[in-house]
């Protein structure tokens, strides 16, 4: 199989100042999913390796992430310099204050689901970024937090 | 290592809003994705995952298909409720859910779910109930009204469903209409907080 996809090597601490690029395309990915509602979007955008992703590591993060936990930039994204250029689209996406779930930055950077994860991972790994997990058991089953949800989608 | 020592990325940043996943089913064209598209802040986004019998696994093995592994689209839309401190990420699946029984990190922490039906073609719903029902998945039953008309009473639709549990609440909207929309999920939370009351 040839490896076509990418190039350079995301490895390389030399500072790239074509971020930009990636970080546009990533923020247009949203609407653009929408005129072809059937078809999956992948092979619409240059594949690249998970291995190249995660500078080159192959062993699980130690920071364990589900679909639905809130990633939130620790650095910013132009303090990201000499990073792969993915991982500052990703600093870039879930600045804070808000941030974004790991799903919503997965459908917006076109990885799937499981490779997104262990990206975020490895990054949360390396003080990257913070991570808020989603509601506990114990929380969706409390009537105070369930009434207070009520009342503010009541609100809408 | 990079030195971005400091804080502990275990604990979030104070004042961020918790993700919670409400589940949107009832296969293939009962309105899921547009009734997230309705509700939502931006619009709908798409994202994938593969899935094999034994579970997710960690490779991501391009070009390499085999029987075992299927790939799952998911739509899905947000509404962040600042005053709760949460933000609703609505999931449906654009086709049939019959894989999401293989992904755990779908339901694992779900609210709960929002079972959409069209009473013209209410077998395809079956599925979708008979699956959260099995996984104790609190639900509601929303039967979209297509063309603005709806021949069956909710009583009607909630007994041909042979809904488990007579309570469900089962609600006719119009999957376009936000307030429609947002009364459904008021169900959800109306099911959900009784529920805990009884606890």
């Amino acid at each position: 199989m040839s490896e076509p996809e990418r190039p350079e090597s995301p490895a390389s601490q030399s500072p790239e100042p074509e971020s930009e690029v990636s970080e546009v395309e990533a923020s247009e990915t949203g609407p653009s999913a929408r005129e072809t509602p059937g078809e999956p979007r992948r092979g619409s955008r240059r594949r690249t390796r998970l291995y190249a992703l995660t500078d080159g590591r192959t062993a699980a993060p130690h920071t364990v992430l589900t679909m639905d936990t809130t990633i939130t930039a620790a650095v910013g994204a132009e303090g990201g310099g000499g990073l792969p250029t993915e991982w500052q689209a990703v600093l870039a996406m879930c600045a804070p204050p808000g941030g974004l779930a790991v799903a919503e930055i997965a459908a917006r950077m076109r990885i799937r689901l499981t490779p997104m994860t262990l990206l975020l991972g490895e990054l949360a790994d390396r003080g990257l970024i913070h991570h808020q997990p989603p509601l506990q058991g114990a929380e969706t089953t409390n009537v105070h937090m369930l009434m207070r949800i009520r009342d503010n989608l009541a609100r809408i | 290592m990079p030195g971005y020592d400091g804080f502990d990325p275990s604990v979030a940043a104070a004042g961020q809003v918790s993700p919670v996943k409400i589940l949107v089913a009832g296969g293939f064209g009962v309105g899921k994705t547009t009734l997230v598209e309705t509700i939502s802040e931006i619009e709908p986004l798409r994202t994938e995952e593969r899935l094999t019998a034994a579970g997710v696994g960690v490779d991501d093995l391009d070009g390499i298909e085999s029987k075992a592994v299927t790939t799952v689209a998911m739509d899905f839309g947000r509404l962040t409720l600042a005053d709760a401190g949460v933000v609703l990420y609505l999931f449906g699946t654009p086709g049939q859910e019959r894989f999401w029984f293989m992904w755990d990190d779908l339901l694992s922490g779900a609210l709960g779910a929002l079972v959409l039906v069209d009473t013209r073609r209410l077998d395809r719903s079956f599925p979708a109930v008979d699956f959260f029902e099995s996984r104790g998945l609190p639900f509601v039953v929303g039967a979209n009204c297509f063309h603005g008309e709806q021949p069956y009473t909710a009583e009607e639709i909630g007994a041909a469903l042979h809904l488990r549990d007579p309570q469900t609440p089962v609600l006719l909207l119009d999957a376009r209409a936000r307030t429609d929309a947002r009364d459904v999920l008021l169900a959800l939370l109306d099911l959900l907080i009784s529920s805990a009351d009884a606890a």
